[in-house]
């Protein structure tokens, strides 16, 4: 199997969506939730067959000694673990996303699929680069159809002013990346990334590769001065839109942080790990606080996504092998399990075109499906053991520690309060006295509902109890 | 009547290519002076063609006297600089590299940038979106063509052209006609431009060319767009709402605005690279990263208009996303204009190409049989400089 190979099935597809008659919705429903059947199966398939091969992933802790570490198999094409592990959740949360499609979606289904293709392709495009300018345009590029998706199926009156801050964030954020990545050029000649890093950088070239970088991952990670666009973009977006930023989009800033910032400037990035601890516990802290007191529960998912893409953040700069790990454990974990709790929330929208918490509880009586999946991502998203956030978690914890064990205090204590405001949800929701609504109206879910979510959870599950294939 | 009108069209739609063409060809500064006083005057004719209300007609007075001034400080100019040099016939090149201040000037005024800049919205508002691509588009490329051939780094073009970016960028902020805002764009377009012209090198030349080709394409397809949609007082918001119906056209000017703002997978994002790493070159940091922010409220404003229309209408509730039937002949019109526009977005070496050979032969540089993207940027303008 070849990176080019796997490249091409996103683009047959779309080329066929594009050809297809607009009214027959359900052949094209059916193609696409095959396509990207097939394009999950080729890549794990590409990433057993990564994983067998080499062990890519000392690439990423020692970059400045290895070199050929990186499968090069296209002109600037390359991938590690790192990258096809994330290119595996994309394909899981594409799939995810067709199987919510069919109940979701009311109109112009031709264009959604496109920009759903449109999106892996760029994605899988971002993560397998080995050149910034490339990464640069990519990156922003993924921002287009999900922006087209947000302004097009977004179902309130406020989506045009969420869109709005949502582009303009991340305009903000990536311009100076890309004065950034033109100044290197022009200083150091090149856009690879593995010429680069073994490079040796000036310090002043240094500092402004840094706040290039740092500005444009920051904001879409985001951390918390930067992250007003966030809950705006996921409670007016779509149910399908609001997976796939928590899911995939967010970690395009993490993913950026380890990829780039670390191994590139590596000193720098040890001078500036405190600013960077304080500012990720901030929005640990400060995210999850603000997300005790929601209503609405798509608002309390997006800050509680905000908390844990912190954790991570701070993961990543605590500079150790360990903690690095755990920051791509907790990045695929965090997106299998907050896109559930996306796709769950979507789906009681659907039934009772609301999402506020209290006018849902008692569903245990009535549909047990919902609830007992609504309770096996709650606990998966608090991290308990046997969860594959809890591996990613444990291994946070660990690399914190050994950068300093207060580091570890805090963002214990940021995660506490994670496992509390998920609580408050799940026995909101699921147990005491039915309503009227959930006793006589509320159904359970469908097939393809669960299908949907059963596609997120049982990943998570497994690699939770069996986590070698991730390691 | 009619016919008379259609005919009298015709002869100034001719007579406006005509010269411009005259203008390219002809490297005397007497023919640039007619030719330049040709174009006023077919503009001024085209303006005011079938007006009917007050404010074309304010517009077209407006452009006629403040051109009048611009051309008479223009022959001045040119006079002063031929009684200096002591000959009647003079070759543009000594002209315009004799730090003739007062020329250049006069040449930025008919480009319509920034301290310039007053009567550009005042005109798109005058004439009748029919008209507007011809009147603003082919002048402004014969001129910039006849810049390009001669050496003309010069402070001036620097500072009007920061000037012209952020005046583009800031001014259309609040604005609610749908024109303004386009001439607008224009101005901070022409600005970016003008600091590739500043440059003066082979890449700079090639990033021009490439901005003037994606920034041609774009707008006469907007205005197009623009002559074919209904709309009563010419705001933005009346654009896309009025004609719900028909919905090709809104994404064909939504994909435009984001083109024009320089977002990534579009075109006008390669256009600014190009000129962005050419500037780079040039070590000119400060002025790059100025233009780069500048980007910001003009995102900000074509993403207002997006936005603010096209969104709006649809909900996800509703099921209003129905296609009208455009007229055939326009349909053809817009898949011809539009194609180049996002082939550019596919393989946009397709676009470099030609415009490197141009660039290389406008330079007299030999081109080396090489594509744009190998680093061989000859640049002996900045070498004799140092």
């Amino acid at each position: 199997m070849n990176l080019m190979q796997m490249m091409m099935s996103p683009i047959i597809t779309l080329i066929m969506m594009t050809l297809m008659p607009k009214d027959k919705k359900r052949m094209m429903e059916n193609m696409s939730t095959l396509s990207s059947i097939l394009i999950l199966m080729q890549t794990m398939y590409l990433h057993m067959d990564n994983n067998h091969q080499i062990k890519a992933i000392t690439l990423l802790f020692s970059s400045n000694t290895e070199t050929n570490n990186m499968t090069m198999t296209t002109h600037q094409l390359c991938m590690d673990t790192l990258s096809t592990s994330l290119m595996m959740l994309t394909s899981m949360l594409m799939l995810t996303s067709m199987l919510m499609s069919k109940k979701t979606m009311y109109h112009t289904h031709k264009k959604l699929f496109m920009c759903l293709f449109t999106i892996t392709m760029t994605l899988f495009l971002t993560l397998t680069t080995s050149s910034l300018m490339m990464f640069y345009i990519m990156f922003e590029s993924s921002m287009m159809p999900l922006m087209m998706m947000m302004g097009l199926w977004g179902s309130r009156k406020e989506k045009t002013r969420a869109t709005y801050y949502f582009l303009l964030y991340t305009m903000m954020g990536s311009l100076p990346l890309f004065i950034t990545i033109l100044i290197m050029n022009n200083k150091l000649g090149t856009f690879n990334t593995t010429t680069l890093q073994n490079m040796e950088i000036h310090t002043h070239t240094q500092q402004q590769l840094f706040m290039g970088l740092f500005l444009a991952f920051a904001m879409k990670t985001p951390l918390i001065p930067w992250h007003s666009w966030l809950p705006l973009a996921h409670v007016e977006a779509p149910a399908m839109g609001s997976v796939l930023l928590a899911g995939m989009l967010l970690k395009l800033g993490t993913y950026g942080f380890i990829r780039f910032t670390t191994p590139m400037l590596t000193n720098l990035s040890k001078y500036t790990s405190p600013m960077m601890m304080i500012m990720s516990m901030l929005s640990m802290w400060l995210a999850s606080i603000n997300s005790l007191r929601q209503n609405d529960m798509k608002r309390m998912m997006a800050y509680s996504s905000m908390a844990h893409m912190g954790m991570i953040t701070a993961a990543c700069f605590s500079m150790n092998p360990m903690s690095k790990k755990g920051a791509m454990m907790l990045m695929l974990s965090h997106g299998l399990t907050s896109s559930a709790l996306f796709a769950l929330v979507s789906f009681l929208y659907e039934r009772h075109k609301s999402r506020l918490m209290k006018n849902f509880q008692g569903m245990s009586y009535t549909t047990p499906m919902l609830s007992t999946l609504i309770m096996m991502t709650t606990l998966a998203h608090m991290s308990t053991p046997g969860s594959m956030n809890f591996m990613g978690e444990y291994l946070c914890l660990l690399g914190l520690w050994e950068l300093h064990p207060s580091m570890t205090m805090t963002s214990t204590m940021g995660m506490m309060m994670s496992t509390a405001y998920l609580l408050l949800l799940y026995i909101q929701i699921t147990s005491s006295k039915p309503t009227t609504y959930t006793k006589y109206k509320m159904y359970d879910l469908s097939l393809n509902e669960t299908q949907a979510i059963l596609t997120l959870t049982m990943p998570n599950m497994t690699l939770g109890l069996m986590p070698y294939p991730m390691m | 009547m009619e016919n008379k009108e259609n005919l009298m069209y015709k002869i100034m739609t001719t007579s406006l290519i005509m010269t411009s063409m005259l203008m390219t060809t002809f490297k005397n500064w007497m023919i640039l002076y007619i030719t330049m006083e040709l174009l006023t005057m077919t503009t001024l004719l085209l303006m005011s063609l079938n007006s009917k209300n007050a404010q074309s007609k304010e517009g077209s007075m407006k452009y006629l006297m403040l051109s009048a001034i611009s051309s008479t400080m223009l022959i001045t100019g040119m006079l002063l600089t031929s009684y200096q040099h002591n000959s009647q016939n003079m070759m543009l090149k000594t002209l315009l590299s004799s730090n003739n201040n007062m020329m250049l000037t006069m040449i930025l005024f008919k480009l319509g940038s920034a301290p310039f800049h007053i009567w550009v919205t005042d005109m798109y508002e005058a004439t009748k979106t029919m008209n507007l691509p011809l009147i603003i588009l082919i002048p402004k490329m014969a001129i910039i063509s006849t810049l390009m051939t001669f050496e003309t780094s010069n402070n001036i073009l620097l500072m009007s052209g920061i000037l012209s970016t952020t005046m583009g960028a800031m001014g259309a902020m609040n604005q609610k006609k749908m024109k303004r805002l386009l001439a607008y764009s224009s101005i901070n377009n022409m600005g970016i431009m003008i600091m590739g012209l500043h440059m003066y090198t082979l890449p700079s030349m090639q990033a021009i060319m490439m901005h003037m080709m994606i920034y041609t394409t774009t707008l006469t397809i907007m205005l197009m767009t623009l002559h074919h949609t209904y709309y009563k007082k010419q705001l933005t918001s009346e654009t896309f709402q009025n004609d719900k119906s028909n919905h090709t056209h809104k994404i064909i000017i939504s994909t435009l605005l984001l083109s024009l703002s320089g977002l990534p997978p579009f075109p006008g994002f390669l256009s600014k690279w190009l000129i962005m790493s050419s500037t780079m070159k040039q070590q000119l940091m400060l002025t790059s990263t100025w233009m780069l922010m500048t980007n910001i409220p003009s995102t900000a404003y074509y993403l207002y208009t997006m936005m603010y229309s096209y969104f709006k209408t649809i909900m996800s509730t509703t099921k209003t996303m129905t296609e009208n039937n455009m007229n055939n002949n326009n349909k053809y019109k817009m898949a011809i204009l539009t194609f180049p526009i996002l082939s550019t977005l596919i393989h946009p070496q397709l676009m470099l190409m030609p415009t490197w050979t141009v660039s290389t032969k406008m330079m007299n540089v030999p081109s080396n049989n090489k594509s744009p993207n190998n680093k061989i940027y000859i640049n002996t303008h900045t070498q004799s400089k140092n």
